[in-house]
């Protein structure tokens, strides 16, 4: 009988020994770490209490990181979902050159974060990037993409909704291939306008999927990090500073781990807060079958 | 309300591999030579009449789902043309036809509540609120959806879904009603039930009905007229009893009536035929003519086979025995429950039950004259 009750636990012991290792105690660690001061190297952690929360709620700077990172979130988002359901549309056609475009759509989403920072980098570079050389064709003076700190951040949305945009987009392309065709037959015979169909029968069908791909865009870019590290480094003047580049910077340059943790703690309580508003206000305009 | 006019029409279906209905994979009847279209409908001809309810039945892949949609107007006509009434609809668009359509898997918008589904094409066409709340409620009692209105259909039932897909199609008042396959997805007993609703409905609305199905049973119980199709052409037209009792050819014998006609070579029987139908080739009778009699019973039929049972199937009312003789084995539908496995019989047949068809499967009108008594 005993046997029996230990058994299921075997199995599962390790998928949870890999996550509590990886994700619980890390996760029990920024927690303990955001009420001590550490600097990575000495011995002693002392207790601090409070102290790096207040901290970090009375610095103007990260006020402005988290202003940012909601900005940054809700561009990148918005500017998905708007982009990718036409975008899809379109692309869910049949024909050569439309498998042509669905793959150069795609193609931004399996080049490294990396490598595509360095390119954009490149294009929107001040002096001799390609942006704005074509820029100055239509007689406009150089723009500071990267540099002008009240264009950087939308430099930065732009670049990160040009990388994810045709993963997005091939979401929604299998979405709308799973919609049985003969509801289009159906229409036809009803005789509904091209607008009434989108509508009342492509767009309710597609509210899950465009739920989802918003809950998975609004988490990935409240924890982007590699182009902003790689094209502005937090700047010009903090404006493109994020949460997690603020974390980063806080921990492993200014080596406050308290701080750093604290301002993690704020992060994880955001995503969660977003998370559940997010089911509590759409999940009911949402149509599941 | 409108009759319909098919004539002389073709649908091919061009560069095969790309573009063919899977539910077509099975009928590749003339593929071109060097080209790979692939023919589906050849010069069908097809005069339905107003009012009248007609069924298109025949195997899986004959084209007769085929023929629909290029009424409806959801396939393309290669050749030929489709009048609807006085119209030539060929390059009308579905939505101009005034057709309604009940589809296979009922086609109900499913983010729509009953109400919504009803009133979708009216809203499509303008009409005013009241009007179209008026025919809303007109319909939905009809087809007894009243309190099922603010439900969406991932909530209902099978049966229920199907008496949306009606509702969405009377409320139209279209010249005429297209079914595709409509039962297929529905438990035996709530079909049956559909069936008698259907020949109601169109009782009730005198409109022309064309129903496609695979099912023969739908087809003779359904059908003022019967068009069976097989690899893109029409085999018989006609009424439920024609097409059962006169048969043009071997394959309508056998694809109307439940077990199917026996149909055999014709063998020696050849002999007892007079000389001019000498091109006769197989003789068939339905399962319900053939009369098993014991061995050692006395008795005077017109042909007289000696058989051995094969199976039985007690099914209720009736029995279907398989029995084997010289000609083959054959189905026989009776009464009698008695005969067991193995057993030694008479199969007897009256002459006047025998159909007659030729070498190319086509019918033989022969009088039954032609054969005289005896013992076979």
């Amino acid at each position: 009988m005993r046997k029996h009750q230990i058994t299921p636990y075997i199995f599962i012991a390790p998928a949870i020994l890999v996550f509590s290792v990886f994700y619980i105690y890390p996760l029990m660690y920024m927690g303990y770490l955001s009420f001590h001061s550490w600097n990575f190297i000495s011995v002693e952690k002392p207790f601090v209490g409070l102290d790096n929360y207040i901290r970090i709620f009375s610095d103007p700077i990260f006020y402005e990181t988290v202003w940012n990172t909601l900005k940054y979130a809700f561009f990148t988002v918005a500017l998905i979902v708007i982009i990718a359901i036409p975008l899809a549309i379109w692309l869910n056609q049949k024909g050569r050159i439309f498998t042509a475009a669905q793959g150069a759509v795609f193609s931004p989403h399996i080049i490294s974060l990396v490598s595509v920072s360095m390119i954009w980098m490149w294009i929107m570079d001040v002096d001799y990037g390609l942006l704005n050389w074509i820029v100055s064709l239509f007689g406009v003076k150089s723009v500071g993409w990267l540099t002008n700190p009240n264009v950087a951040m939308y430099s930065l949305i732009f670049v990160s909704v040009w990388k994810s945009l045709g993963y997005y987009t091939l979401i929604i392309i299998a979405a709308l291939q799973s919609i049985p065709k003969d509801l289009y037959e159906a229409a036809a015979i009803d005789k509904a306008s091209k607008w009434r169909v989108f509508s009342k029968i492509t767009f309710p069908m597609l509210t899950p999927t465009i739920f989802f791909i918003s809950i998975i865009a609004l988490i990935n870019s409240i924890q982007v990090f590699e182009t902003i590290d790689i094209m502005t480094g937090g700047g010009p003047i903090n404006s493109t500073t994020t949460l997690v580049y603020y974390i980063y910077e806080e921990g492993f340059n200014n080596f406050h781990l308290g701080t750093a943790s604290a301002a993690g703690m704020v992060l994880l309580f955001i995503l969660m807060l977003l998370t559940i508003l997010y089911f509590k206000v759409l999940s009911n305009r949402v149509h599941y079958q | 309300m409108a009759g319909i006019k098919i004539k002389n029409v073709s649908k091919t279906y061009q560069n095969t591999n790309e573009r063919v209905p899977k539910r077509i994979h099975i009928f590749k009847k003339k593929i071109k030579e060097n080209t790979r279209n692939v023919q589906v409908i050849d010069k069908i001809n097809l005069d339905i009449k107003d009012g009248s309810f007609t069924v298109l039945v025949g195997p899986s892949g004959c084209g007769k789902s085929t023929m629909l949609r290029m009424i409806a107007g959801l396939e393309d006509i290669t050749e030929g043309e489709v009048w609807v009434g006085d119209k030539l609809v060929n390059h009308m668009s579905p939505g101009d036809r005034n057709i309604s359509m009940v589809f296979q898997n009922y086609a109900l918008y499913p983010t729509m509540t009953v109400r919504q589904n009803i009133e979708f094409s009216l809203e499509n066409i303008k009409v005013p609120k009241v009007e179209r709340d008026r025919m809303v409620k007109d319909v939905a009692e009809t087809v007894g959806l009243m309190e099922y209105l603010d439900t969406k259909p991932g909530k209902l039932s099978g049966g229920q879904r199907q008496r949306v897909a009606l509702a969405r199609a009377i409320v139209k008042r279209p010249d005429v009603y297209i079914f595709d396959e409509p039962l297929s997805n529905l438990d035996a007993k709530l079909r049956a039930e559909m069936r008698t609703e259907l020949i109601q409905m169109h009782e009730k609305l005198k409109t022309t009905f064309i129903y496609v199905t695979h099912d023969q049973v739908e087809a003779m119980s359904m059908a003022d007229e019967i068009v069976l199709m097989n690899r893109g052409e029409i085999m018989q037209i006609g009424s439920p009893v024609d097409i059962y009792n006169d048969p043009k050819n071997i394959f309508v014998a056998q694809f109307m009536g439940t077990p199917s006609m026996n149909v055999m070579p014709i063998g020696e029987l050849i002999n007892r035929l007079e000389p001019h139908f000498q091109h006769v080739s197989y003789f068939g009778f339905r399962p319900e003519k053939g009369i098993l009699l014991g061995r050692s019973i006395l008795h005077s039929y017109e042909i007289e086979i000696a058989s051995k049972i094969l199976t039985r199937e007690i099914l209720g009312a009736e029995t279907i025995y398989k029995i084997e003789n010289k000609y083959g084995v054959q189905n026989i539908k009776t009464t009698e429950t008695h005969y067991s496995l193995g057993e030694e019989v008479n199969l007897c047949l009256s002459l006047d039950s025998l159909y007659y068809f030729d070498h190319d499967e086509q019918r033989v009108y022969a009088d039954k004259t032609v054969l005289e008594a005896g013992i076979s």
